[in-house]
């Protein structure tokens, strides 16, 4: 074995090269480290003409010390792996780098968490033909018409296959067929976001992937909600309805008259307010007919022979008896 | 994705300037002593180690090891820190 502390630098540079590693300047602070990281791919290398285990390297590359030299194959030679998918924690180290990196997005793998990295194995080969626009869950929101016409599908057959890759697989070409005659926004997505809350009860679709495919055809006819409550909003393709929100003012420090010129400086509570003193009848006249009202009930009340009685003129009444009682007593 | 740290943020808000290493994220009172006495005192020190080692996570990751024995964790702290304040201001 070369005894790596008598390479040259250049040497150890060149050695290293041979293993596809690109090594930087190789001076007194990182000398070391590339002597050992070369230590371990010619050891590794050694393993494995020897016996080629998957596993071995597997618990290295899961480890948290680092077990450098299979990522460091992996990171080098990712180009050539696209195609192909050699094992799972392969495509998962790699999902890590490239996720680091702006990797080719051909590479659909890269956008699976590893919590679904079972079926990636069997997605990659489904949807690598397929163009980058089919990311995760968020790029439901940004589905917008230049992706309208294929990327929805995309991601319900996705959703679909995630959770159960062998039962749906027939269904989905049997839905995709189906649908892509229709049009495609809403009822899909009201089927995605279906399928969203289904999926929270714990993979009910994988199970009953018959009877929801029914359940999804009988409860079509039911209208959204929404639409119903709000019918004169413009339907969007996400579904989701946002209005713009009146901005904080002196938010970070900066008047609001600057920011968004063009909005009414006025709450709409105070809109409304400003419409009510608006009124119909101006309030001076209401004050008039209001005294003249007044004015009116009273001589009616004064011109009545006999006052109206109340407790009050009872109680005055006798009293007065009272006294004259007492006074022609005497 | 896990979140910064106040350290991380403070760090990457600004040119580092003079700042010890103590500064960086994931490098404490006991670490950056380590690392001083092994001449990194300052932070534009280590991140010239990290650039000589060509912003690599792996071998940064190794040296930060090597040198002042910081765990998984401290070295993800360290090394994002850096590459962040390199995306902003190298």
């Amino acid at each position: 074995m070369v005894d790596l502390g008598l390479l040259t630098d250049d040497q150890l540079k060149a050695k290293l090269l041979q293993y596809g590693v690109k090594a930087g300047p190789i001076v007194a602070s990182t000398r070391a480290l590339y002597e050992k990281k070369l230590k371990r791919l010619m050891d590794s290398s050694a393993q494995a003409s020897q016996h080629r285990v998957n596993g071995t390297r597997d618990a290295g590359l899961y480890s948290d010390n680092e077990e450098e030299d299979g990522r460091e194959e992996d990171e080098d030679k990712e180009s050539s792996e696209s195609e192909q998918l050699r094992s799972d924690t392969i495509a998962r180290t790699e999902t890590s780098k490239t996720a680091s990196r702006t990797g080719t997005v051909s590479q659909s793998r890269d956008f699976y968490p590893r919590c679904f990295l079972p079926s990636a194995g069997f997605i990659s080969g489904k949807i690598q033909h397929k163009s980058s626009d089919a990311t995760q869950n968020e790029s439901l929101s940004q589905s917008g018409s230049p992706y309208r016409s294929f990327s929805i599908t995309q991601m319900v057959e996705e959703i679909e296959t995630r959770f159960s890759p062998q039962s749906k697989q027939t269904e989905i070409e049997r839905r995709s067929g189906s649908r892509s005659k229709q049009t495609v926004d809403s009822r899909v997505l009201r089927d995605f976001m279906r399928l969203d809350k289904d999926t929270m009860t714990g993979r009910s679709l994988c199970l009953t992937s018959p009877s929801s495919h029914q359940k999804l055809t009988v409860t079509e006819p039911v209208t959204d909600v929404l639409s119903e409550m709000f019918p004169d909003t413009a339907r969007t393709p996400t579904g989701i309805y946002a209005t713009k929100r009146r901005p904080i003012k002196g938010a970070a420090g900066r008047p609001v008259q600057f920011k968004y010129p063009e909005m009414p400086l006025l709450s709409p509570t105070s809109l409304e307010r400003q419409e009510i003193q608006q009124r119909l009848v101006p309030l001076w006249v209401q004050i008039v007919v209001f005294l003249l009202v007044v004015c009116m009930l009273y001589l009616i009340y004064a011109s009545m022979e006999e006052p109206l009685s109340n407790t009050f003129t009872d109680l005055l009444e006798d009293l007065q008896e009272a006294a004259l009682i007492f006074t022609s007593e005497d | 994705m896990s979140s910064t740290s106040q350290k991380h943020k403070d760090f990457v808000a600004e040119p580092m300037g003079e700042k010890t290493v103590m500064a960086l994220a994931g490098i404490g009172e006991v670490l950056g002593k380590r690392l001083e006495e092994k001449g990194f005192d300052k932070a534009y020190v280590v991140l010239g180690q990290f650039l000589v080692l060509r912003k690599d996570e792996e071998l940064f990751r190794e040296w930060l090891k090597d040198t002042c024995g910081a765990n998984t964790k401290q070295q993800g702290d360290c090394y994002s820190c850096l590459r962040e304040w390199c995306d902003s201001f190298l």
